[in-house]
């Protein structure tokens, strides 16, 4: 009824971003590299991206161990490479030219993960299963997740001819050849030229200049952070910085299916070592106030590329926030476009769920006795957008709410 | 003593309709005459004009007797939102409330059309408030309540009141939950539509009971939000009595893949929605994708299928090509498909089709060697078969449906004629 001797396996030229997208459509956070670690290709959702740190942690793997095709590592680590806790880096192996690395967000993890095996030719590694996943009070939620990251991964395998093709150096070659030349088109399509901000961050001083040039027939994309201040408390990883630029330079550029090695390699970028933006933080804190500032940055810097200092639009950042209770795993995103929060009618009495015009308002009152609350809030003053608690101001950080107590957000988009 | 039956399969761009007479189960012959099948393409033959047609090819002083319907059509709704003209009766300070889960999501209602309640209220209050949307919507006629701590006295109040003033009435018997909310309004949203093809059909059967397929059978009792799951069920239902693994479905409005996998959740447009329901995949590239150049001059689908009218060229009053547009040839020699695009034998629509895809290959502006009409028909159909093995475990059975499955020869052999309402009597004999 089916037969697959008859499927032709070719370039189709630009088309070819197909293949790519039909291989890694059950992941939501992915990239294929090849035993060079050069990058075939990448999706992100549009938040969170991680683009950069999933070849980071791909690049600390190939250096200190071998991979083989029914492998998969696995870290959460933000000072070597991850995100946060929550978001679990599988580093795999498909074929001795192909790659994947994928991430997904699992609430249970509240501790680091440093890079572990979890798969040695397609067998668990017992070790890790039994002091990792079967050691958790919520173990049937940790084999739960595991185990589905894993058949996930195991599907890979199901299309060999297909995973041939996408490992051949000929494919890969013509694949890369195509990106660079898709580069070079839409490179053309869009201004060229130099801006830059500075503003305050965190109390520190960030700086920023994107410079678009064409020299020596190299279309390039400079970002240069120098001279933006060392850290002191807050900081970021640069490659949580990177993901993000990137993300947006793509979008830009409508690059968003060729993102691929020939497309980075146009990309310099400056981070000045130990800076704000270039300093792992050990749970990843800030990540989410520091991706959510250079999004608005770069969608600003690309708007103000050539206009003159007198009409140049003026550079304020808009708030975003998210808001966790991590005792009860439900999270709240405010965003400067749209919010989405989960049902919170178990935990709290609702008091007030409303919305009118643009603006939304929610009041919760808690019933269960108490639940730690995160809010990572991007905050300037005077837009419609923040949290109280009973009454007073919530700010970004850890919070505590007892019986009774009554939270509140106004979010006007 | 003979049954009439009219099986009808109700899709987003296409109909196929078949009324047979059935002999009596307890005769001693059973027989089983095909009084009239056709298929047609929505936007050119309404479902009204098709059931007349019907009606005129009942022998005479018979009546239709049962109607059986298969559907997908309320997809037609998914890229718009619902409720203009559907009144929610609400807690005061909890409007809009099934927003906040992802406000970028299509709104379900009208927010002019809310009546914020407090438990004080009285039925002046009410009268008020409807003739204030009488104002802003005299068409207004379906009603959400989803009213938190109010007495089953005072929500009977407001429930009579609506009905008195003709007023369908829908309740959420859990307004702390804004996804049975979610529910409710999508059921209050979609009854227009369901009205509007009950009632075209009733117009030829006003004697008869009309079963839609909800799960696994033909049930005259069903919620609207069934109505979306219909023919997706109806394809499982197949699966499992088949004893498949797989189910490859490749239709003129779809082309998915389906497994004996349900999921808890519905990400509809809306909003999320409890509703446990068949999961399908989209494989290959959508039968009503556009091709076109970009801008970058490469060849290139869109993203989203284009709207269902005009149709694709083969329907005869678009100029724009879409994927099911390069299978002309294969498609023109397909009695159903020609009898759904009348126009395709009867005029020049072929060459039509073929100088347009010239225009595409003359028009791509980066390769030596342009993707003509022929790569264009490899690559789709060796997409939808590397999707196949992406999804196909070896030693899986796999079933293969739909009108379109002639276009994937390559991959399956010699194609199975469909029918949709050869299926839905297949079924209902089984039943018997």
């Amino acid at each position: 009824m089916f037969n697959n001797k008859n499927l032709q396996l070719a370039s189709f030229g630009h088309l070819d971003f197909y293949y790519f997208q039909s291989f890694l459509q059950n992941f939501e956070n992915a990239s294929l590299v090849n035993l060079n670690g050069d990058l075939l290709y990448s999706k992100d959702t549009s938040f969170e991206p991680t683009t950069t740190s999933r070849l980071v942690v791909y690049q600390i793997v190939k250096k200190y161990l071998q991979l083989n095709p029914g492998d998969i590592f696995i870290t959460n680590d933000p000072e070597n490479g991850g995100f946060n806790h929550q978001k679990i880096f599988f580093i795999s192996c498909l074929t001795s030219n192909l790659f994947l690395i994928w991430c997904h967000n699992f609430g249970e993890v509240n501790f680091k993960i440093p890079l572990s095996p979890l798969l040695e030719s397609h067998a668990k590694n017992k070790m890790l299963w039994t002091a990792l996943i079967d050691a958790q009070p919520e173990r049937i939620k940790f084999n739960e997740f595991f185990e589905t990251q894993i058949l996930i991964y195991n599907s890979c395998f199901r299309a060999t001819p297909f995973l041939t093709f996408l490992s051949e150096p000929d494919f890969q070659n013509i694949w890369f050849s195509t990106c660079k030349a898709e580069y070079d088109r839409q490179y053309d399509l869009k201004a060229f030229g130099h801006s830059e901000i500075s503003i305050k961050f965190f109390d520190k001083l960030i700086k920023t200049q994107l410079t678009i040039e064409e020299k020596q027939n190299q279309k390039s994309i400079l970002l240069d952070f120098s001279n933006t201040q060392l850290a002191t408390h807050e900081s970021v990883a640069s490659h949580i910085i990177e993901s993000v630029l990137i993300q947006e330079i793509v979008h830009f550029y409508n690059l968003g299916l060729f993102l691929s090695q020939p497309v980075l390699n146009q990309i310099k970028l400056i981070l000045p070592p130990k800076s704000i933006i270039s300093k792992a933080h050990p749970t990843g804190l800030y990540n989410f106030e520091f991706q959510a500032f250079f999004k608005q940055a770069i969608h600003h810097l690309f708007s103000a590329l050539n206009s003159s200092k007198k009409v140049e639009p003026k550079f304020s950042l808009k708030n975003e926030a998210i808001l966790y209770f991590s005792d009860f795993k439900k999270i709240g995103f405010f965003l400067d476009k749209n919010i989405m929060v989960q049902d919170l009618s178990d935990h709290f009495i609702v008091l007030k769920q409303r919305q009118s015009e643009n603006i939304f308002f929610g009041q919760y009152k808690l019933i269960s006795d108490k639940t730690a609350v995160i809010l990572r809030l991007l905050n300037q003053p005077g837009q419609h957008r923040h949290f109280q608690i009973n009454g007073q101001p919530l700010n970004s950080g850890d919070h505590l709410l007892q019986k009774d107590d009554v939270i509140e957000f106004e979010w006007q988009i | 003593m003979s049954n009439t039956r009219l099986a009808i399969y109700l899709g987003e761009s296409y109909a196929e309709l078949e009324l047979r007479a059935i002999e009596d189960k307890n005769s001693a012959k059973k027989t089983n005459t095909s009084l009239f099948k056709k298929a047609f393409f929505l936007p050119q033959t309404s479902l009204k004009a098709m059931l007349a047609q019907v009606k005129q090819s009942l022998p005479e002083n018979s009546s239709i007797d049962q109607v059986f319907v298969v559907t997908k059509y309320l997809d037609r709704l998914k890229s718009f939102r619902l409720g203009g003209s559907v009144v929610q009766v609400l807690n005061e300070n909890y409007e809009n409330n099934y927003v906040f889960q992802n406000s970028s999501c299509l709104s379900l209602a009208a927010s002019a059309l809310i009546i914020p309640l407090t438990r004080q209220f009285d039925k002046n209050d009410l009268q008020k408030e409807l003739d204030r949307i009488r104002k802003v919507n005299p068409e207004a006629k379906k009603v959400v309540l989803s009213l938190n701590d109010f007495s089953q006295a005072q929500i009977t109040t407001v429930e009579d009141f609506f009905k008195a003033n003709e007023f369908t009435v829908f309740i959420n018997k859990y307004p702390n939950s804004t996804d049975k909310l979610r529910r409710c309004l999508i059921n209050a949203g979609a009854e227009g539509t369901k009205e509007e093809i009950l009632s075209e059909i009733k117009e030829i059967a006003p004697s008869s009971q009309i079963h839609i397929w909800v799960n696994k059978q033909f049930t005259p009792v069903f919620e609207n939000i069934d109505l979306f799951f219909s023919a997706d069920n109806f394809l499982n239902h197949a699966l499992t009595l088949n004893q498949k693994d797989i189910l490859i479905h490749t239709d003129l409005e779809r082309w998915i893949i389906m497994k004996n996998e349900y999921q808890q959740t519905w990400h509809s447009p809306w909003g999320d929605v409890e509703y446990p329901h068949i999961v399908t995949h989209p494989i290959g590239i959508h039968p009503f994708s556009e091709v076109l150049i970009n801008g970058s001059g490469h060849l290139s689908f869109s993203t989203v299928p284009v709207a269902i009218e005009p149709g694709p060229m083969l329907a005869g009053r678009s100029v724009k090509p879409l994927i099911v547009d390069a299978f002309f040839d294969v498609i023109s020699q397909d009695k159903t498909m020609t009898q759904m695009f009348t126009q395709l034998v009867q005029s020049n629509i072929s060459q039509k089709i073929t100088s347009q895809f010239k225009v595409l290959e003359k028009g791509q502006a980066h390769y030596d060697e342009p993707l003509n009409l022929d790569i264009i028909q490899d690559f789709i159909i060796n997409k939808l078969g590397y999707d196949i093995l992406l999804f196909k475990l070896k030693e899986e059975e796999l079933e293969w449906t739909g009108h379109l499955n002639i276009l994937f020869e390559r991959l399956n052999g010699t194609p199975q004629n469909f029918s949709w309402t050869e299926e839905i009597f297949q079924r209902l004999n089984d039943h018997v």
